[in-house]
């Protein structure tokens, strides 16, 4: 047999399993505050607004439900604005005047623009995107475990 | 050749459309034919970075495909046929790119009906492509 020269792999194993039972509610937390506190305010800032009513309804369709075993995130719309958001998501041609400010809202982009003199911004109106939510979902993805480290260790655990 | 063009020969070749600018639009769903399908790139993931400062690429890409009204059974063989062409394509070549992979994101979505009352379908897919 090969000599690994590995040793205690199961005391190694045993305090893992430890580590996760005693914060796995932690981890849910971190989970939970990364879903709802980055990727669905984007989510939101990214969504096209006419009235209002598509943006309004993203937090109202959006959750995590976690249990001992799983936790699982959910961002949607609809509700009030059901029977056009999935065109509005679909659609790639859909004209919305490129990411401008909402009615009443000072929009991101303004923020970084206005640094620039030639900046003039957007009248008041309709703004936003197609694929508002699956966009910043996927391009958060491969950095949801940092940004949940990051929230662990923003803790201030000893481990 | 770029993402859409790729894909758009590719659909051609294998008999899910006849020929660009006929059934088949690129980036543009025209008004003027019924059944139809059209091929977008959106934004997708990252790149996802591989070994030498290399990296693939990982754009979004739709196939959107409209209907005659009240033919939603043409629209979904139409769709269902690119569904069957794209999904699983690995390692393969076209139009001389590499693409790694061709992945469905999920089944055809009907998204309702346009201004004419034609039904519409989308469908997204993850493509990991060389650069």
């Amino acid at each position: 047999m090969t000599d690994t020269g590995i040793t205690n792999v199961d005391q190694c194993q045993k305090a893992l399993e430890e580590i996760a039972g005693t914060e796995w509610g932690a981890v849910c937390k971190a989970f939970e505050k990364v879903v709802l506190g980055t990727i669905m305010p984007e989510c939101m800032e990214e969504c096209p607004v006419d009235t209002g009513v598509l943006k309004a309804s993203i937090p109202l369709c959006s959750g995590v439900e976690s249990n001992s075993l799983a936790c699982t995130a959910t961002i949607g719309a609809g509700g009030a604005a059901a029977d056009y958001a999935v065109r509005q998501h679909e659609d790639l041609t859909l004209h919305h005047p490129a990411m401008t400010r909402g009615p009443g809202t000072t929009h991101s982009r303004d923020v970084v623009m206005s640094k620039f003199a030639s900046f003039v911004p957007s009248p008041a109106g309709q703004y936003g995107k197609a694929k508002f939510i699956e966009d910043p979902v996927m391009r958060n993805a491969p950095k949801m475990a940092q940004m949940m480290a990051s929230k662990l260790r923003g803790r201030g655990g000893s481990r | 050749m770029t993402l859409v063009t790729d894909i758009a020969a590719y659909l051609v070749d294998q008999s899910v459309c006849t020929a660009l600018g006929t059934d088949l639009f690129i980036m543009d769903l025209p008004d003027t034919t019924d059944l139809i399908t059209a091929v977008f790139q959106y934004a997708g993931q990252p790149p996802g970075n591989t070994f030498d400062s290399a990296y693939d690429d990982q754009p979004g890409l739709q196939i959107r495909t409209r209907a005659a009204v009240d033919d939603l059974e043409s629209g979904e063989t139409r769709a269902n046929a690119a569904y069957a062409a794209l999904h699983g394509v690995a390692n393969t070549s076209l139009s001389g790119t590499t693409y790694k992979l061709i992945e469905a994101l999920g089944s055809p979505g009907f998204i309702g009906y346009d201004e004419k009352g034609r039904p519409e379908w989308t469908q997204n897919f993850r493509v990991i492509k060389e650069v």
